[in-house]
Parts: C-alpha cells; sequence; structure tokens
C-alpha cells in the first residue's frame, strides 16, 4: 500500500527472511532435545498407567492432604498460561509497543500451558474414564454437576480461555501463515508441495487485501477486548477452588487478585526463561533485545510486589483478626514441618525479584534468566505451600498429618514439564515464533526496529 | 479554541491567576464556615453522628488528595505519556494534605466516639484481639508517624514536579505566592539541568511513592475502617479502599478538568486525552467493581460469623439501599455509559459520569464506616452529615485554589515524560 511508509533501517524482506528462516531445519541439538523430552514423557505415561493400574495408592496423597502435587501442578500451569493473554491482549489494548515481539511465542506457550493444566485434574481423577462426568450434559443417569462447586466453575473458565486463547492466537497468525505460503510457491519435493498445501490451507486464503486488513484489525482488537476480563476471571476462578472452602490458609478474600497477580508473575517468568535459549537456538538475538527484557523486568518487579503484599496482608490479618486457627495455620506454615518449601517461595517470589529494581539487572539477559528460575521454582513452592500446608493443619489437631509426593507423582511432574516443552519445541520449527507482520508495523511506524536495544534511560 | 499545537508558555503562564477568585472564595468560604456549624452544633447534640461523618469525610478525601499526586508517579512508572499534561490537574488535590494531617490529629479527640472496641477488644467470635495494635495511643501515633511520612512524599513529588518551572511563574506572583515559589526556585541552575534533575529524581521517587500510598492506605484502611467492627478479617480489603480512592481521583481529575474547561477556558486537553483519561476510568470502575465481587464472594460462599458480620449488617435494611446505590453509582451505572465513546470523549459527559462515581464512593465509605459504629436505628443522615460533608468539600476547594493559582496547570518542562507534546495527537 502506498500509504505505509517505506522500512527505516532494517528491509521488511530481511524480517521475513530472519523469521522464517528459522522454520524447518532441526539440527542435532534439536533432535537430541526432542528424544529427551520424549523419553521423560514416556516415562510419566509410564507412571500414570501404573497409577491407573494400582490406584490412587501409588500417588503420595492420603488423609488429610488430599490435594497435593497434582493440583500443585494444574495451578501452577494455569499460572504460566497467563502470560500469553496478558501480553497479547492487555498489552495490545495499552499500546504498548514492547509487546511485538514476544506475543506470539507468549500465546502459544498460554495454549500448551492450558494443555499441560488441563491434564491435572484428569489424572487426579483417579478413574480418567469418568472425566467427562464434569461435563454439563444432560443425560438418563441424571449425573449433572454440582454449579454450586467451584470445581465445575473452574471447567468452564478454563475451558473459556483455552477456546478464546486459541482463537486469538491463530487470528494474529493468518497473515504470517500466507507470507510462509507465498514464500513456499512451488517449493520441490513431496514434503515441499506438502508444506505448500498446509500453509495454504491454513493462511484461509488470505490475500492482504484493504478489506481484509480492516476485518482482521477489528477482530484482533475484539478479541482483545473479549480476552482481556478473562486474563482476571480466570485465576480468579482457580484461586476460588481454595478461598471457598473455610479451611484456614485457604478462605481468604485476596485470593482472587493475589492468583491473578501470581499467574502473571509466573507468566512472564516462564516468558523470560524460555526466550533466552530459544532467541539464542532461532538465532533471533536482534528481536528479542535487553528493550524487551527491561520490561518484562519491569512487570515481574511489579507483580512481585502484589505477591508480596499479599503474602503479608494474610500475616498480619491472621494476627490481627485474633482467630487462633487463622494465626495457627499460618504460624505452621512458616516454622513448622514445610518451613523449607516456605523459605523457598518467599525468597524466590519477593527477595530475588527485588534485584529488578535496578534497571543494570533488567537489562542484563543472562541475570534475568537466572531470576526467572528462581521464580518459576518460587512459584511452584507458593502453590504446594499453599495447598499442602493448610490441608495438614486444619482446624482439628487430631486430623494433622503430613505429605510427601511418590514417585509416580514426582515423574507425572517431570513429564509435564517434559510435555510443555516438547510443544514448545514443535511450535518453534513450525510456526513463525516471532509475529511477522507485527515487527514490520513496528518498523514502518518508528516504535521499534529490530536489533534497538532502547540504550536512553 | 487552540486545538492542534502545544501552548506556549506564554499562554499557559497567562493563565495563573494568583489570586482565588472572588466569588469562589465566597462560595467555598461559605462551604467552610457551614462545616464549623456544623460540626460545633453536631459535638453539642449528635456527637457520635459528628465524628462518624468526620471520619467518613477524612477517609474520602484524604485517599482522593493523596491519590491525586500518586496519578503524576502512575503516568512516570507507566510512561504514560497521554497522561503527562493531565497530572499537574491531579496533583492539585495533594495540596488538602496537610488539611488531612491535621484533621487526623483532630480525630483523636472523637476517639470514644468512633471506636467500639476500646474497652472490650474481642471479635465476633469472643477471641480477645492483639492488645498491641488495639490501643488508641498506638492508633494514633502509627498513623501520625505513617501519614506524615506518605504526604511528604507526596510533596517533595509535588515539588519536584513544580521546581522547574517556578522561576517563570514567580515572576507572575506577588505576596506570600511570590514568597513560596522563590523558595521552590531557590538555588536554580537553568531550565534543562533542573528539568534533567527533577526527572532524575522523579523517576527514583515514583515507585517509592506508589509503594508508600498502597502500604499506608492500607493502614488506614485497618485501623479506621476494619478495626470499628472488631475482628473483621478480610485481607482483601485494604487494597479495595486504595483502589477504591485511586478510582475517586481518577474520577476527580475528569471533573476538575471540565470545570476548567467550562469555567476558565483552560482547554488543556485534546480529544484522544480524554478518551484515554474515560478509558482509564472505565477500567478502574470494573476492577473495582471485580475487587469488591472478589470480596463479597468468599465471604457469602464461605458463611463464617467472623467475616459476614460486616456484610450482612450491610445487606440489611435499612442499609441496604445504601449499598446498592453506591455499588450502582461506582459501577452500574458508569459501566454502562462509558461504553459510549462520546460518553468518555465530550467532557461534560464524563465529567457527570464522574460526579456521579464520586458520589458512589463517598457512599461506599459512608456505608463502611457509618454502620459499624452507629448504635441507635435509621440511617444518620440528616443536617449535621451535609453541614460537614459540605465543610469537608469547601476546605478542600480551597487548598485546591490555592493550588491552582499559583502554579502552571500545564507543565512548562518536561518533568515527567520526555518526548511527548502538551497537547494534540502523541
Amino acid at each position: 500500500m502506498a500509504s505505509v511508509a517505506g522500512p527505516a533501517r532494517t528491509p521488511f524482506a530481511k524480517v521475513s527472511r530472519d523469521i522464517i528462516g528459522a522454520l524447518w531445519d532441526s539440527d542435532l541439538r534439536y533432535r537430541m532435545m526432542m528424544l529427551i523430552l520424549l523419553t521423560v514423557i514416556g516415562w510419566a505415561g509410564v507412571a500414570w498407567i501404573y497409577q491407573i493400574k494400582y490406584g490412587m495408592g501409588t500417588a503420595g496423597i492420603t488423609h488429610p492432604v488430599m490435594w497435593g502435587v497434582y493440583i500443585t501442578n494444574f495451578v501452577f500451569w494455569v499460572g504460566i498460561a497467563h502470560s500469553g493473554t496478558l501480553i497479547s491482549a492487555i498489552l495490545y489494548l495499552l499500546r504498548s509497543g514492547w509487546r511485538t515481539t514476544i506475543n506470539r511465542a507468549a500465546e502459544a506457550m498460554t495454549i500448551f500451558a492450558v494443555m499441560t493444566a488441563g491434564l491435572f485434574p484428569l489424572i487426579h481423577l483417579g478413574r480418567v474414564w469418568y472425566f467427562y462426568f464434569l461435563a454439563p450434559y444432560p443425560n438418563q443417569r441424571l449425573l449433572w454437576p454440582n454449579f454450586r462447586s467451584p470445581l465445575i466453575w473452574d471447567f468452564f473458565a478454563i475451558s473459556t480461555y483455552f477456546t478464546i486463547s486459541l482463537l486469538f492466537w491463530y487470528s494474529g497468525l493468518i497473515p504470517d501463515l500466507a507470507t510462509i505460503r507465498d514464500k513456499l510457491k512451488g517449493a520441490p519435493g513431496l514434503w515441499g508441495r506438502f508444506k505448500e498445501k498446509l500453509y495454504s490451507y491454513l493462511s484461509l486464503g488470505w490475500g492482504g487485501t484493504d478489506t481484509q486488513w480492516r476485518n482482521y484489525r477489528r477482530a484482533y482488537l475484539y478479541m482483545a477486548a473479549i480476552a482481556t476480563p478473562l486474563v482476571l476471571s480466570v485465576h480468579s476462578v482457580v484461586s476460588w477452588d481454595f478461598a471457598m472452602a473455610i479451611t484456614p490458609g485457604w478462605h481468604s478474600t485476596i485470593f482472587a487478585p493475589y492468583f491473578v497477580a501470581g499467574a502473571i508473575f509466573s507468566g512472564i517468568a516462564m516468558v523470560i526463561t524460555l526466550s533466552v535459549p530459544f532467541r539464542w537456538a532461532l538465532g533471533l538475538e536482534d528481536y528479542i533485545t535487553e528493550y524487551h527484557y527491561d520490561n518484562m523486568g519491569k512487570l515481574l518487579l511489579l507483580t512481585s510486589l502484589i505477591v508480596g503484599y499479599a503474602y503479608i496482608a494474610e500475616y498480619f490479618m491472621a494476627w490481627y483478626s485474633g482467630d487462633p486457627a487463622e494465626w495457627e495455620s499460618f504460624r505452621w506454615r512458616a516454622v513448622g514441618d514445610y518451613m523449607g518449601p516456605f523459605v523457598i517461595m518467599t525468597t524466590c517470589n519477593v527477595v530475588i525479584p527485588l534485584l529488578c529494581f535496578a534497571r543494570r539487572i533488567r537489562r542484563n539477559i543472562a541475570a534475568m534468566f537466572v531470576i526467572s528460575i528462581f521464580v518459576n521454582i518460587g512459584m511452584w513452592y507458593e502453590r504446594f505451600v499453599i495447598i499442602v500446608t493448610s490441608l495438614a493443619h486444619e482446624y482439628s489437631p487430631g486430623a494433622w498429618g503430613l505429605y510427601k509426593p511418590s514417585w509416580v507423582e514426582l515423574s507425572i511432574t517431570a513429564g509435564s514439564f517434559a510435555w510443555f516443552l516438547f510443544w514448545f519445541m514443535l511450535f518453534a520449527k513450525t510456526l513463525p515464533a516471532i509475529s511477522i507482520t507485527e515487527v514490520k508495523e513496528s518498523i514502518a511506524e518508528g516504535v521499534w526496529s529490530p536489533g534497538d536495544k532502547k540504550e536512553e534511560a | 479554541m487552540q486545538t492542534e499545537s502545544s501552548y506556549t508558555d506564554e499562554q499557559v503562564l497567562n493563565r495563573i491567576t494568583g489570586r482565588i477568585p472572588g466569588r469562589a472564595l465566597i462560595v467555598l468560604g461559605t462551604l467552610v464556615g457551614l462545616g464549623l456549624i456544623g460540626f460545633v452544633i453536631g459535638l453539642f447534640t449528635a456527637p457520635q453522628r459528628t465524628w462518624q461523618v468526620y471520619l467518613v469525610n477524612f477517609l474520602f478525601f484524604s485517599g482522593l488528595a493523596a491519590a491525586g499526586v500518586l496519578f503524576g508517579a502512575a503516568m512516570q512508572l507507566a510512561k504514560g505519556h497521554w497522561g503527562k499534561s493531565m497530572h499537574r490537574v491531579a496533583q492539585g488535590f495533594g495540596a488538602f494534605l496537610p488539611a488531612s494531617y491535621l484533621l487526623f490529629l483532630i480525630l483523636y479527640f472523637g476517639n470514644g466516639q468512633i471506636f467500639p472496641w476500646i474497652g472490650n477488644a474481642v471479635n465476633a467470635e469472643g477471641h480477645p484481639l492483639p492488645e498491641t495494635w488495639f490501643n488508641v495511643g498506638g492508633l494514633f501515633l502509627r498513623g501520625a508517624a505513617f501519614l506524615a511520612l506518605l504526604y511528604i512524599l507526596c510533596f517533595v513529588f509535588m515539588y519536584y514536579t513544580l521546581r522547574p518551572d517556578m522561576p517563570a511563574a514567580a515572576a507572575r506572583l506577588s505576596g506570600w505566592r511570590r514568597g513560596l515559589t522563590d523558595w521552590m526556585a531557590r538555588g536554580y541552575k537553568g531550565e534543562e539541568e533542573e528539568a534533567g534533575r527533577s526527572r532524575r529524581i522523579l523517576g527514583r521517587l515514583a515507585p517509592i511513592l506508589a509503594l508508600s500510598y498502597a502500604v499506608m492506605l492500607s493502614g488506614m484502611a485497618v485501623d479506621l475502617i476494619m478495626s470499628l467492627t472488631p475482628g473483621w478479617l478480610s485481607v482483601l480489603y485494604p487494597a479495595y479502599f486504595f483502589i477504591g480512592a485511586w478510582l475517586s481521583a481518577l474520577a476527580g481529575l475528569a471533573v476538575m478538568a471540565t470545570l476548567f474547561r467550562m469555567y476558565l477556558g483552560l482547554d488543556f486537553f485534546a480529544p484522544n486525552q480524554w478518551h484515554d483519561l474515560g478509558k482509564l476510568i472505565f477500567a478502574f470502575c470494573i476492577f473495582w467493581a471485580y475487587l469488591w465481587f472478589s470480596q463479597y464472594l468468599p465471604i457469602w460462599y464461605g458463611n463464617m460469623p467472623r467475616e459476614t458480620v460486616f456484610i450482612e449488617l450491610r445487606s440489611l435494611p435499612p442499609w441496604q439501599t445504601f449499598s446498592i446505590a453506591f455499588f450502582a453509582c461506582v459501577f452500574v451505572i458508569p459501566f454502562l455509559l462509558l461504553l459510549w465513546q462520546k460518553v468518555k470523549m465530550v467532557p461534560p459527559y464524563l465529567a457527570s459520569v464522574a460526579g456521579l462515581i464520586l458520589l458512589g464512593l463517598w457512599l461506599e465509605r459512608f456505608v463502611a464506616v457509618v454502620p459499624s459504629i452507629w448504635t441507635e436505628g435509621g440511617v444518620p443522615l440528616g443536617v449535621i452529615e451535609l453541614l460537614m460533608t459540605l465543610g469537608f468539600l469547601g476546605l478542600f476547594g480551597i487548598c485546591y485554589a490555592l493550588y491552582a493559582s499559583t502554579f502552571p496547570l500545564l507543565p512548562l518542562h518536561d518533568s515527567i515524560i520526555v518526548g511527548a507534546p502538551r497537547k494534540g495527537p502523541y
């Protein structure tokens, strides 16, 4: 289009070449990595089959801690799924230009994290073949779910989130898929023709006409607006799985916003953790620069402060309210049998992210990578601490008990990480991991161009 | 009406009046006088009513004042270029902070009328409350210390946003205003250097101010609202309180900017800035309602006496009507109206919705405080409450007018954010 400004510094063609060039070619490192991941997934599958064959006794969960590592993993992965929509939808509405090169990977992460999270309620069910009992369909046995149960709210919240995230991700991909299709035109060999057909099919006949662009822009904006409330609702509903119970340590009014902030916190941390090796392996260093880590570091810091505020507020209120059960639950959480996880949680989630106050650290990619790993660990432990310590130490001292995960649970947990990474790596080699369209738009509008680190304060 | 380019320094400085317009002074002075009359009569005839509405107004106006200063800090932290030229208007609310501090100290004399836990600090289930926290001396000591800290921070922030413009403003002022602006401009090292220095300091101060705001207003909510229902447990309430105060500042900004535009010809803001302000108010109306619901749902579902004690009282007559009214004014009606782009972009429309939000937030503070204190039947909302509220409004207005008549309402130098025009497309 004549009205669009020409490239400022980097030619548009280079952007397409760089991003599409990272696709398909799988070297030995990539194949080895995939092999390792598949092995871990296989092992987790064996553990799950073992659990199905010998029953839930093979997992460590038992009275009084009937929710253990499986539910920890579920909440953790739903949390990871949060940054995608935050970066794509909310930052899009806020006109934050820096999201351009990381939104695609974050959205993909959302999809794969929900796919991972969704496995855990099934694994936790024991008799997984009855999973459809959750679905609200009429049938002759009158197995209607209990709509007053937060677990059912969760089913709706997460399935809605997954659907919208998938549509949002796919809508954003359409112009890029058409670019790849055009690049593949006349590709030699059976594999080449297959790829051409596949991308042609996926790009839904995109021709880049004015009308198509107008409709695309409008749809993208509306979807961002629809997806934004979902960022708040999904993890709020997950938090109500706990907060609706009257268990001390769970029943708290702050849980909804606190879980949402925690989810965004862990999600951003995972984006940082994955993007560092990813930009290096795909040769996209010019596209994800210090500028992006600086901004992600600020978001990480903000959400860490909100999480820290919630930790302190919970302790203060437990003491201030004069309620002995509430106070005992929180006291034991900090100095009881699970003191180790508690210390890991607070150190990783509150203390270490304070480093992000320093601009020098936010712009140091290696430092951000290390901090993000600590946050990932801390956020997994946060879910563990909330779930396990509250159940282990409820009102009646006669019903107190401890929980230790079994090898089956640990194997399946390791498998979930491998499963998530497997999909992510597959994505990195089959779909453009950075939005070609949005990078070109950024260049045309003079917002940002590849290689620009925005060094000035 | 200038709509295309930025204002010149001269045009901005010409709008500094150097005195409060006579009519405004009469109206505001009358309001303060009415408030004083109401306060004195109330102390002799109905001390509990007087002190409880005093507390309601203290909370409402102090929250508005602190959040007004926070607006500039938030714009700086979020790099909100659109709000750059608006922050001076919101910052003016901070002029009320010294009065707020004094009002807090005066509140001490009404402690016997408002804190039900004095002499019997137990929660709804009969468990004793921690004495280290529940004692009047401690409450006022920590309150005085923490408020001083927050208010000083707010003033330092205001000082550094204003300082680069001070010599230019001082040249047009006389009397105490001249003295104040000269003092603020002491050791001035030139426009560019001062603007750069302010920018550096404000960059460091903004996160500290934002954190202090959250912590101090949380403390205010705990001591001056939650403690009125001894032992009531809601971890979210302090955050809900300070987000409400923030929303009041956004609404207050829309109202003040519209008043300036309508009556003083200060057409400083471009349509897209009004639109952005409208969107921000819309977003925070939703967020406020989200926090309200997040608090309500677990309490309703858990049905535990230590929590429901607060909600139940406000869900039943006679308070039920007021609870519905504030929720409608802060969320339901603004949500429906702000869906329209025109309501967000036409200043009088936006100001009307913002006014409704302010009314709703005042009612919300009223419903949060009074039912916990009031020991007799019915809703104590009559002449005393009206006069006291008008008095606070008048005092707030005088403080704001002093600020607005002394300082330029549009920044001459970019002390908050670099690179955005004062007005127009950004």
